[in-house]
């Protein structure tokens, strides 16, 4: 989707939801939207409703429509609320509960050059997974896990207040000089998060029933064909490599994972893991 | 639970199935239940489909996996497993 904006002000205000990664495999349509101004407020013309307000609002409809036009462009897939590392050999998905440090680990590693190419959602399509392109949504508190400089790279980033009017930054994984690719894999490993916050990060194969079991809760069905969502969930599973990592400092995480991203064996990494 | 070797079940209604290589998918919307059924299991479940007593799956099992006895008492096993889940039910 291309966003026309009527103004620099507008254009800066909106650059929250900008999302610009290399698209591989798919077929990328272009539809053009056009926010126009209205008295004091703005109005945008989607396909199905028709959105006046202010910036912030006209995102959250922008968001609504950009994720009904991924559900309906992917009938029958499951999406799976987690993280992405993008390696050719196939993609690594981080999944646990909200809070357990997901976005904040997935950044530290974006901000050493990992290839993180999601940190919300993956659209699993049969065999193969595809991290569906958002940039990170940064919370003041996981600054103090980074870098000096990649920390005032999200400070530059542009940000909107929460509910509590704290800022929530927008960061490309491009900011910290890679490449952000979005392609269709399978899944090599699925990583299941449980927050240590503070102690030392731990990494465990785990049964693959018991990654199942625990990713469940993490999945939206599709409307239809949800057996065969669920069957094609089990596959990923059983043809993955399931590990749980107690998160908790995160070079203690980055060192443990590292052997994922190299060209480890199975024997290397079952050495490495706690 | 004692199952006569002609009784006859029924898949439950509105269960969604899918074919899995290694097996069925199976699941229950109104429970919101899902459920893996082993190649065996998935045999059992299919065979109760086509409304084959207790008797006649066991038969086709032993001449499948080319058993030495007739498996009842595992095909018993299964089909009370099945019971307990609500996957199939008397006729």
């Amino acid at each position: 989707m291309r966003v026309h904006c009527p103004n620099q002000h507008t254009a800066e205000a909106m650059a929250f939801i900008r999302t610009d990664p290399e698209i591989e495999g798919f077929e990328c349509e272009r539809t053009d939207l056009v926010i126009e101004p209205v008295h004091d407020f703005l109005r945008l013309v989607l396909p199905d409703a028709v959105v006046e307000g202010s910036a912030p609002v006209l995102m959250d409809e922008l968001h609504r429509y950009h994720f009904v036009s991924t559900l309906a462009d992917h009938p029958g897939a499951t999406i799976i609320h987690g993280g992405t590392l993008a390696c050719p050999a196939g993609h690594i998905l981080f999944i646990g509960d909200k809070g357990v440090g997901k976005t904040t680990l997935l950044l530290y590693l974006a901000a050493h050059g990992w290839p993180v190419a999601g940190d919300e959602h993956v659209i699993l399509d049969g065999p193969y997974a595809t991290p569906r392109p958002r940039s990170f949504r940064v919370k003041q508190g996981s600054l103090n896990y980074l870098p000096r400089e990649s920390a005032d790279i999200v400070l530059r980033s542009p940000w909107l207040p929460d509910w509590n009017g704290s800022p929530v930054y927008s960061v490309s994984p491009t900011e910290f000089g890679q490449r952000w690719q979005i392609a269709a894999r399978p899944v090599s490993h699925v990583v299941m998060l449980t927050k240590h916050h503070g102690g030392r990060s731990q990494l465990r194969r785990i049964e693959k029933d018991a990654a199942l079991e625990q990713t469940l809760p993490n999945v939206l069905l599709p409307a239809n064909g949800r057996a065969a969502a669920l069957g094609a969930l089990r596959t990923m599973v059983s043809n993955a490599s399931c590990w749980g990592l107690r998160s908790g400092r995160l070079e203690d995480s980055k060192r443990l994972l590292y052997p994922f991203i190299s060209d480890a064996n199975e024997a290397e990494l079952t050495r490495g893991a706690a | 639970m004692n199952i006569e070797r002609t009784a006859l079940f029924q898949q439950t209604a509105g269960c969604e199935v899918s074919h899995m290589p290694d097996g069925y998918v199976v699941y229950q919307s109104d429970r919101e239940m899902v459920h893996y059924l082993n190649p065996a299991a998935a045999m059992v479940y299919e065979l109760v489909g086509q409304k084959q007593p207790l008797d006649g799956i066991a038969d086709y099992m032993k001449a499948s996996f080319a058993l030495p006895a007739t498996p009842c008492n595992e095909v018993v096993a299964c089909l009370e497993k099945l019971i307990a889940e609500n996957l199939i039910t008397p006729c």
